[in-house]
This record gives C-alpha cells, structure tokens and sequence, in this order.
C-alpha cells in the first residue's frame, strides 16, 4: 500500500460501539482518515453535502443499514444521486439485505463483527472505484 | 400443568369449565329433541335444569374434594371411583329434592343415574382423546419446537460491541462476555421445564446489560417488581423474547431511544406480568413479533391451558403485552409433575 493517497471515510452507525470498533480498526489500516461520524442516514447527508465543496471530501462511506430515522439503503439512494458520489461499503450484522444492497451498487458488503483483511480487501475496491470514477 | 396421568385435573379451571359446557350442551340437545315448538323448547329445559345443574355441580364439588386420592389410583380405577362418586353426587341430590319436589313428578332415581353416567362417559372420553393429543410425548415435541429462538441480528451486534470494548475497557468486555454465556446457556438448553420467575428475571437484566452496551442512552428500562415472591414458576424464556421485541421495534427505530416498563405483581392467585414499550409507526415489519406472541401464547396454553392468557394493545403512543399466569409456586408443581 506504498505510494497510495490518504482515504477520506465517514462512519455511519447509530450504535457507538459499532462506529468505536470501526475507528480501531481502521486505525491499524495505514493511510485512512476518519473524516467524520454520523448517527444516522440523515445526519450522513447532511455531513455529505457539507464536505461537498470542501477539498477534503469523503471517498468512502462505512454505511450501517439498520438505523433509525433514515436507514443505510435510503440513504445510499440520495448519496448515488451526487455529483460525486463517495464510495459505500455497507456494514450490518445480519444478512437478510445483501440484495437489496447490491442493487444500490454497492462497493462491498461487510457483516459485522468485521474483519481487519476483510475491511482492507473492501477498502482496496472502494480505492479501485474511486480512481476510476 | 403437564400430568402424567391420564385424568384431567379437576381442579384446574380450564376442566371444569369445559365439563360444564358439554354437560349443558348435551342437556340442551336433549330439550330440542323432546320438544316440539320454541315454548315447550324452554319449558323442557328448565325442567331439566332444576334437577340438573344442582346434581351437576354437586358431582363437580365430589370430584374436586377427591381429586388426589383419584390421581393415586390406576385409570382403570379412578374411573370405578368416579362413576361411584356420580352416583353418590346424583344419589345426594334426588334425596335432598325427593323432599322438596313441588314443580311435577320427581323422575325416577334410575333414570336420572343412567344420564348422569352417560354424561360422565361422554366427559371422560373427550379427556382421554384430548390427554392423547396433549400427551406429555407430544407436549415435549411441541415445546421443543417451540423453543424461543433470539434474532441473528442481536447475536452478531452484540459480539461487534464486545470485539470494541476489547482494546479499551477489557473489564466490562468481560463482564459482557460472561452475560452472553448465560443467556446463550439457556437459549440451547431444553428448555421444558418451568422456571423461578426471579430466573427469569435475573436473564433479563443480563440481556438488557448487553442491549445496554450497543445503545446506551437510547435505552432505559423501569422494573416495578411488587413483591412478587421469587419461587413463582413461569415458563422458561416467557419474559426475554417479549423484551427483545420492545427493543427491536419499539427502541431501536428511535433516534432519541425510549424507555420499556415491565411491571409484575401478584393479585389473588394470578401474576400479572405488563410489558410496555414506545410504539412507532415505522416499525411496521410485525411479523417477527407475531412470531414471539403466538410462539409465547401457545406454550402458555401447553403449560396452564385456560388459566393463563396474553393479551397486546397499543395505547397512543404505546404498545402493551399483559400476560396473566396462575401463581404456581414449587410445592404445587412438585405434586402435579
């Protein structure tokens, strides 16, 4: 991972615990950068459109599914209506959403409790995408 | 409760009510046939009332009073032993109105008694066929498939807060991890046998530490627990899985959280136990929670038949399950088993 540029990520996961093991994690990962958390869909978008314009905006979104107020696959649909829309990888615990999921044309899918490698393997597609778009 | 004989308990509610019902469903039947228009209908059927319901009662009173020397004898004899004790009962009843007979001819004492063992034969046979599709074989097999499953979802949210307070605060990741060994203990156990409502309890507090743990302040939860005495026997997992909905559907949808109140208390010989949590219109997948409710209400049935019931309603903003169980302690259910 020589040579690669910082990744910008937002978490969004409306349990602490959650967003606190995702922080770890990718703590161990070298060059990311947690930009910011979100509790919630809405709070995502929020957070989204404000970086929008800024330089440093986010690459990639960590996205829960299960949330209240504005769950992940709802927000996915506004987030792939940006101009540059960041990468999303969603997170959730179980996998009775994975189609649905996919259908949002999603990076990857990754079931919590997750895995280091399988954060990085996510994280190298997301870079992959994010190049190429 | 589970029997092993094949009597029914005749002094469970739920019999006697059911005795009364085909007793007077037959008598009703008979007034039809013998009668020839809707006033001869009523005519008849108080006719036969007056001598019937007291004689009917009184067997039902001979029953109770000798129900535990009849579970102590084989069925060939307890059977000898109640059509005696119908006998005595119908016996007890002619002489008390043999001297009081105003309204038209007495009927014949014979007559009387053959009715009554017709009836207690059509009453035993319903129990024998009813005890075959409850047998304590099938009941097992029932419960066990009826054993209360916990979502995927909480398992796997729950391993994801423990692996994040491993690095920082490894205390309470253990304490964590030692909560969900004793709810997943009894999760996978065969769960069959009733249990001490106070361990019931203690699961609950263990579940709602970990739910705690993911939510934080999102989650409050009240107990009001009026003396309740801790020995009360409940199904096993009857609290848990009503407990896991509140939180799913009723805490999880909130941004703010919310609070679930359960309140147990006895009143005369029944425990009450009321579960409330927020209601919001967005949780409209129910489906899982139907699942639980009649999961729950069908053990209940297996357990205590017609003396326990649940009931669910949603006030305002509110969702409430009442569930109403016969206060058995240990000594009673020692006895039945």
């Amino acid at each position: 991972m020589l040579n690669q540029s910082k990744l910008n990520i937002v978490i969004a996961d409306d349990e602490a615990p959650a967003r606190n093991r995702l922080r770890d994690l990718l703590g161990d990962i070298d060059n990311t950068h947690v930009l910011a958390e979100a509790k919630n869909g809405r709070e995502l978008l929020e957070l989204i459109n404000l970086t929008q314009n800024e330089t440093t905006s986010a690459d990639i979104v960590l996205l829960d599914i299960r949330m209240p107020e504005m769950d992940g696959i709802e927000a996915a649909q506004h987030l792939q209506k940006l101009p540059k829309p960041p990468a999303i990888i969603f997170t959730t615990a179980y996998d009775n959403y994975a189609i649905q999921a996919f259908d949002m044309s999603a990076v990857d899918y990754l079931l919590k409790p997750i895995r280091l490698e399988r954060l990085q393997t996510a994280l190298q597609k997301a870079r992959a995408y994010t190049k190429s778009t | 409760m589970r029997k092993t004989s094949r009597l029914p308990n005749l002094r469970n509610l739920g019999v006697a009510l059911r005795i009364l019902i085909i007793a007077n469903s037959a008598l009703i039947l008979g007034a039809l046939i013998l009668s020839d228009s809707m006033e001869s209908f009523t005519h008849q059927l108080t006719g036969i009332s007056t001598f019937a319901q007291p004689t009917l009662l009184v067997c039902l009173f001979l029953l109770y009073g000798c129900y535990h020397l009849l579970v102590s004898m084989s069925y060939r004899n307890a059977i000898v032993f109640i059509f005696i004790l119908i006998t005595l009962g119908t016996a007890i009843v002619h002489g008390f109105f043999s001297q009081f007979w105003i309204f038209s001819d007495l009927p014949s004492f014979t007559r009387i008694v053959v009715y009554a063992w017709l009836m207690s034969a059509i009453v035993l046979y319903y129990f024998n066929l009813h005890h075959r599709a409850y047998s304590p074989a099938v009941t097992e097999a029932r419960l066990q498939a009826l054993q209360a499953r916990i979502r995927p979802h909480f398992l796997f949210n729950s391993l994801n807060a423990v692996l994040s307070l491993i690095r920082d605060q490894p205390k309470q990741a253990e304490t964590a991890l030692e909560d969900m060994a004793d709810l997943f203990r009894v999760l996978m156990a065969e769960n069959r046998e009733l249990v001490p409502i106070a361990q019931e309890i203690a699961l609950c507090r263990q579940y709602l530490a970990l739910e705690k743990l993911r939510l934080d302040e999102r989650l409050n939860v009240e107990w009001l627990i009026d003396d309740v005495p801790p020995d009360v026997l409940i199904p096993p997992l009857l609290l848990q899985p009503l407990i896991e909905n509140a939180v799913y559907h009723g805490i999880e949808p909130l941004i703010g959280g919310g609070r679930i109140t359960v309140q147990v208390y006895t009143k005369q010989n029944e425990v009450h136990l009321i579960l409330k949590n927020p209601y919001t219109a967005q949780s409209k997948h129910h489906n899982g929670n139907n699942m639980a409710l009649k999961n729950i209400k069908e053990r209940l049935t297996l357990h205590f038949d017609l003396e326990a019931s649940l009931k669910c309603k949603q006030i305002n903003n509110t969702y409430e399950v009442h569930i109403t169980l016969p206060n058995h302690t240990k000594k009673i259910n020692a006895q039945s088993i």
